[in-house]
């Protein structure tokens, strides 16, 4: 092959090459709207609220649990949050994003409440701490206060049995 | 009557157009220096649920809570690159509307001028060889 031959090919590998990096995440089947947490492997953000503080999220392995009562996929969830607590003796800490105290106290009656505590977060400044942008999301959260796994959707219980127990289960080993 | 109906009309749209400039009326800083502050970092966060609309542009929850967070961290006297940091930290490059320049992203910012200097190059390289062609075929 000459060099002429390869600077007559360059256009056409050059697009070959554009194609690839647009295929391949159609592909993998990446969605591209999920954007991955850049608070992964961070310590979890700091705050303060009378309910529960980051302080307490430290020691053990927890969930964090962003929710609202207008939120239909988080009712639906809310079934493997119980499961979660009940059958895997797991504590879930939640934040109530953008809700009313009648709503979350009607939601959580109606339900079952899953959570060790909950935090009240009208303004969605807590769930900005967070890099959060939508409700459901549950976080993971090891013995060291470290943020492991962002999960931007409601859990299915095909989540729970490939990520959110295998994971937890690496992490206590 | 028809006019009163115009006016009212006209009236509606006006608002509309503030209410997606940056939210509602009610919403803005009563101090005109801190707004425009406000409005200029708006156009440099993207609404993280959208796909390339800035929280300026969007009516999504999400955007509705940056800019409230935006106009509470001016008012208590944060300076616009520590509220940008800030954001830049919880969500990463892509809520910014112009990323850090870094390896990472150096593809973003120069791949486009790379693309324009190789595609000119051969764009003027083909011209060339079709001239002296052009020549050679008058000279026989």
């Amino acid at each position: 092959m000459t060099r002429k031959h390869i600077i007559t090919l360059l256009p056409v590998l050059l697009f070959i090459g554009l194609m690839g990096v647009a295929i391949i995440p159609l592909l993998r089947g990446d969605d591209p709207s999920k954007i991955r947490s850049v608070l992964i492997d961070q310590p979890v953000p700091d705050f303060t609220r009378a309910e529960f503080s980051s302080s307490d999220l430290k020691n053990r392995v927890v969930l964090l649990n962003i929710f609202a009562s207008w939120c239909p996929p988080c009712e639906i969830e809310n079934e493997m949050l119980l499961t979660l607590k009940k059958d895997h003796a797991i504590e879930i800490y939640g934040i109530n994003y953008k809700d009313s105290d009648a709503g979350r106290r009607d939601y959580l009656q109606r339900l079952g409440n899953p959570y060790v505590a909950v935090t009240p977060d009208p303004k969605g400044e807590l769930a900005i701490a967070w890099g959060s942008y939508g409700v459901p999301e549950t976080f993971i959260i090891d013995g060291m206060g470290r943020i492991r796994y962002r999960h931007a959707a409601p859990l299915t219980p095909g989540d729970l049995e490939k990520i959110i127990l295998p994971l937890i289960r690496e992490i206590r080993k | 009557m028809i006019r009163s109906t115009l006016l009212s009309a006209f009236i509606l749209l006006s608002l509309s157009g503030l209410a997606m400039a940056g939210g509602m009326p009610h919403d803005r800083l009563s101090d005109p220096a801190l707004e425009t502050r406000a409005q200029h970092l708006f156009t440099e966060l993207r609404c993280l649920v959208c796909q390339n609309q800035t929280i300026a542009d969007s009516d999504a929850r999400i955007a509705h809570d940056l800019r409230l967070l935006v106009r509470t961290r001016l008012q208590d006297g944060e300076s616009d690159a520590a509220i940008l940091e800030y954001i830049h930290s919880r969500y990463g490059d892509f809520v910014l509307m112009r990323p850090p320049v870094r390896a990472g992203t150096w593809g973003l910012w120069f791949g486009p001028v790379l693309i324009l200097i190789l595609g000119g190059a051969s764009v003027i390289q083909i011209m060339r060889r079709a001239r002296r062609d052009q020549q050679e075929s008058d000279n026989t």
